[in-house]
Parts: C-alpha cells; structure tokens; sequence
C-alpha cells in the first residue's frame, strides 16, 4: 500500500472543500425555495412548516456524502424527498439535490450499488407519481426519470474512463519496474563476469611474477643471465595485467559514473586494445578493413572479446613472438583472424583451452565458425567468421 | 641424479621452475610438458622420479593426468607433486586421493620447492602439517557408517589407531613417539604396519583414510 504523497491529500482536502461548497450551495438553493415559494403556488400543497424544513434538509444534507457514502447518502435523500412529496408539500428546488446524488452514485459507487441506487432513483419517482401530488404529473414523472437516468449514466461514463486511466498508469508503472529490474540485473552479471575475469588476471599473473621473482633471487649470483631474463619477464607481466585491470576497471567506473549505456568496446577500440598489448612487449601489425557501419554491437563485442582472449593467451603461452590481426567487415559478415608466429601451441587438437572454450562459444551464439589450430611454420592462428546478415 | 619434468600451461611459470630445478647440483630438468597429455606421454618416455604438476590445465588437466601416471604400471613408480595457486581447492584434493604425494603453492620459495622435490624423490609424503590437513578435513566426505567403509579400520588394534589418529593430526614419527611415550622406532613400525594394514601408498593417504572413516574429525584440534 503505498503512503498517499502530499498531492494525494491536498487532492482529498480539496475534494472536501469541493463537496461542502456544493452541499452548502445546493441547501441554500433547495431549502431556501422552500421558503421563498411559502405558501406555494398550488393551494393544494401544504405550507411549509417544521417538519417540510426538516425532510428539506434531509434531502439535501447528504449530498456532503456523496463521494465516500453515495448509495446511502441517495437513498437518505430520496426517502426524504418522497416522504416530502407524498406528505403534499411542494419540492420547489429540492430535487437538485437528488440529481446531483443520482449522479455521484453513478460516478463513485461499485457496479451493484450503482444499480441498486438508479432502482432507488426511480422507485422513489414512481412512488411520488402514485401518491397522486400536484406536484408530480405523468409528463413530469416520465421527464424526472428520464433526467435522472441522465445524471446516473453521465456519472457511470465519467467512472469508466477513470478507471481505464488508472489501470494504464499501474501497467505502465509495471512494465518500467520490470524492465529496471532486467537492467539491474543484466549490470549486475557483467560485473560479476567483469569481477571473474579481473580474479583469473591477477591469480594467474601473480603466479607467474612469484615464480619468476624467486627464480631470479635464487639464481642471481649462479646465473645471472636467466635473473636478467626473469626481471625482464616480471616487468613486462606486471604491465600486461595493469593494462588488463584498467580496462576492466575502466568499464567498471563507466557503470558507477554515468547512464550505464552498454560500455561493451567495439571495433573502435580494438586499436586502443593493440596499443596496449604492443606496449607490453609484444609486436602486433592490426589490419582492420571493409564497411563496419551495419555491424551489430553484439557482434563488435565478440570480435573485440575474441582478439583480446587470442593476444592475451598469445602472451602467456607464445614466448617471443610477433602476432598479426587481420579483420574483415563485408555487409554480411565479419572475418577475423589473428596468427602468432611464436613457439607455443598450448593447444592440441583445437578443442581445449578454456579461452578457446569461450570464444567458441562467442562465436557460435552468432551461427558463425571457428578455426584454431597451429600453423605449418610455427606459431597458431585463430580463424573465426561471424555472420550478421539480414534473417530472411 | 634426481630426474624432474615439470607440467604447467603458462611457459613463464614452466620456465621458472625449471630453472630453479636445474640449479639444483643433485636434482636435474628431463622434460617440460605443456598440458595434460604432454605432460603424460612425457613422463611414460622419461620415467622421470617426480613430476612437478599444475593442476589445472587445457587440454587434459592436472588431476587426471596424475589418475593416468599413478593408474599405469609402468609409471606408477614416478611421484606426482601437484602445484596450485590456491590452497584450498577441491581438485587438489583430489589429485592427493588420485595418488600424488602432496602439493606446493606456485609460490613456494625456491629453497622450499627443492626440499619438497627432495621429500617425496626419497619417497615420503609430503605432509605439511597446517596446509595439507586444512585441506584433507575440508574435502575428506562425512565418514559413512555402513561397513563397507569402516572395514579397513576394523581390523586395526588399538595403539594402532591412536596413531593413525595422531598421523592424521599431521605429527611426525618422532612426535608421535613422545606423545604415546614409545620409542621412535616403535612408532615407525606402527606407521609401516598401517601402511600395510590399509593399503595406503604413503602418509597422505593414511590421513585420507583416517578422515573418510572417521578415525579423525574434521575441526578437533
């Protein structure tokens, strides 16, 4: 249940004031004809006396209700009205006050209660018309149930399109509440997939500077050549997982600082990706042609994802080595292929490797191929297709 | 001359060792192996005494391919230390069930690493109290009491379960002997007759034992 905001009550204070006003206006009026028409100006009907005042204001009175209590405020006012009427005093202005309650009923009452109030609307007119009053003739009957039917239905067509207004806004209210929530949630998996990533960098990279730290200690005056060598791999590992870090980080702080509008890089920042691994030692020619406009953001990303997984497992498993990236946009698909020319082949028969793992997978979520395997001259080359075209 | 061949995926850390193994006077670098199956065939070409192993690897990981040298005759022969990054890691754990002798974090100093190589050439378990208990009483299953499981333990006389349960604990023979008041030698031939009794490769696998049936509890000091 929501707590009712500030509007809501200035709403229903202003709804009370409205509703006084209109009781207080309509008393004047009906009651105040009561005694200006004194006597009346049939001579049948009776004058007005105490009791003509009091069932005046009764009728009247209850129209302070009408928006909490309708069908009992009606049926209040038009008991009164008909023991006013068939009692031979004349009504003058009191039935505006049983309009206005025809229609409230019509406009604040449930279904059934609506009904039950029209019944009561008519019942009491027929009543009046059956007691045989100067007052109320058959025209006149035909007429007020005819008028206050009107006042019913125009209330009841005012109730419908509120409602209707109401339940759109709830279901528009739900739609964008789930939807933040499918958001939440999709940020909330990239950076725990972020997080997972950011854990295997560091776990493996300390690995390796530990290893090699000790070993350059440990032989530092038998062999101080292979010391040299492991300060020379401990510096440029320490820079690779920097680098690795800031990028992940750097998505990360995206998310915290501003809209999260998909911080996935693109094709645009495999350059910036390049730069970065040249600068941890390891030479890359880049080779990036064809239209790249029609390629789908999903698709940069896993052609991005996949050249980072190929330089980086390029890096811990190649020794030295000189890596090339070669990709190609066409209106349909995207070619991607990156080569090392180094010692390493840390995979067999191209299915294992849990980088290889992943990019098949990137790969095959598109209907797209994947080659992996070593090179005849040495080396390893990683081949994947990715198509995008129009489904027909 | 101690033969070693060292599996890691990651060259920088292969290579590493390797050097560290090969500044050794008495120790000596046959092979390095890259995944699993290298690591394997290697070690079936080489017969090599230990086996530094990585325990997570593409292709063919650690674990198994320490199943496959302890399950072969023909290698069986070759002690298995398995090399982690994290301490507490199940495939571990089960890499000690499998047959290998004990594991050594990745960044164990070079002194430590060579001693341990030491240790379990000369066919010792490699029992590092505080680590490799940790781990045993987080992985060991909940002791279950149908008989199959309890059968082994069974046929043990009393002083010879006081000392497994004192194996498990991770004390030496020598503190073994000062706590139940025996000779050492007593205690050694306690060890050796449960080695027999249990059909337990080495030490670790006493604790093992001791742990799956309940001759020893997680979480009692």
């Amino acid at each position: 249940m929501e707590r009712r905001t500030l509007v809501d009550r200035l709403k229903s204070i202003d709804s009370r004031v409205f509703d006084g006003l209109l009781t207080l206006g309509v008393t004047l009026f009906g009651v105040g004809s009561q005694f200006v028409d004194n006597p009346a100006n049939d001579p049948s009907l009776k004058e007005t006396d105490a009791l003509a005042l009091l069932l005046g204001l009764a009728t009247c009175l209850p129209l302070y209700l009408r928006r909490r209590q309708p069908l009992p405020a009606l049926t209040a006012s038009a008991v009164a009205i008909t023991v006013l009427a068939v009692s031979e005093y004349a009504t003058n202005n009191l039935p505006n006050a049983t309009l206005f309650l025809a229609y409230a009923v019509g406009a604040f009452a449930p279904r059934r209660q609506a009904i039950v109030g029209l019944g009561v609307v008519v019942l009491a007119i027929v009543t009046i018309w059956l007691s045989d009053t100067p007052d109320l003739d058959t025209n006149g009957m035909i007429l007020n149930i005819a008028l206050f039917s009107a006042a019913w239905l125009a209330g009841q067509v005012v109730r419908a399109r509120s409602l209707t207004a109401a339940a759109q806004l709830a279901e528009a209210e739900e739609r964008a509440e789930a939807e933040n929530q499918a958001a939440a949630r999709a940020v909330a998996e990239e950076r725990l997939r972020i997080a997972q990533e950011l854990h295997d960098v560091v776990a493996h990279s300390m690995s390796v500077i530990a290893v090699q730290a000790g070993m350059g200690a440990h032989v530092l005056d038998s062999q101080p050549e292979e010391a040299r060598r492991a300060l020379e791999n401990i510096s440029q590992t320490s820079r690779t997982t920097l680098n690795e870090m800031r990028r992940l980080l750097g998505v990360l702080r995206d998310e915290e600082g501003e809209r999260s509008h998909a911080p996935a890089p693109g094709l645009d920042e495999v350059p910036h990706l390049v730069d970065d691994v040249r600068r941890a030692g390891l030479p890359v020619e880049l080779d990036i042609a064809g239209p790249s406009e029609a390629v789908p953001h999903g698709v940069e990303l896993s052609v991005y994802r996949l050249v980072q997984e190929s330089l980086t497992n390029i890096i811990k498993h190649a020794g030295t080595a000189s890596a090339t990236v070669t990709i190609s946009c066409t209106p349909v698909d995207v070619d991607v292929e990156v080569v090392d020319d180094g010692r390493g082949a840390a995979v067999k028969n191209g299915h294992g490797g849990h980088g290889l793992v992943g990019m098949r997978e990137r790969v095959a979520v598109w209907g797209g191929t994947l080659d992996a395997g070593p090179r005849v001259g040495g080396g390893f080359r990683i081949h994947a297709r990715i198509p995008f075209g129009d489904a027909s | 001359m101690t033969s070693v061949v060292i599996a890691d995926d990651q060259v920088l850390v292969r290579s590493g060792f390797a050097v560290i193994v090969g500044s050794a006077p008495d120790l000596e670098v046959v092979g390095e192996a890259g995944d699993g199956h290298e690591a394997v065939e290697l070690v079936r070409a080489t017969h090599p005494d230990v086996v530094l192993m990585d325990i997570r690897m593409p292709e063919l990981d650690g674990l198994e391919a320490t199943r496959q040298i302890k399950a072969d005759a023909a290698t069986a022969g070759t002690r298995v230390l398995v090399l982690t990054t994290f301490d507490l890691d199940e495939y571990v754990y089960d890499a000690l069930r499998a047959g290998a002798s004990g594991f050594l974090l990745k960044d164990t100093l070079p002194d430590d690493l060579l001693a341990a190589v030491r240790v379990v050439a000369a066919g010792e378990a490699l029992l590092s109290p505080r680590i490799t208990r940790r781990l045993i009483e987080e992985f060991a299953q909940r002791p279950d009491p149908t008989a199959a499981s309890l059968k082994p333990v069974a046929g043990l006389t009393e002083r010879e379960a006081e000392v497994l349960g004192l194996v498990a604990k991770g004390l030496s023979n020598a503190e073994i002997a000062s706590e139940l008041v025996m000779s050492p030698a007593t205690a050694k031939t306690h060890v050796s007759r449960l080695l027999t009794k249990l059909d337990a490769r080495d030490r670790t696998e006493l604790v093992i034992i001791a742990y799956e049936t309940g001759v020893a509890v997680a979480g009692r000091a």
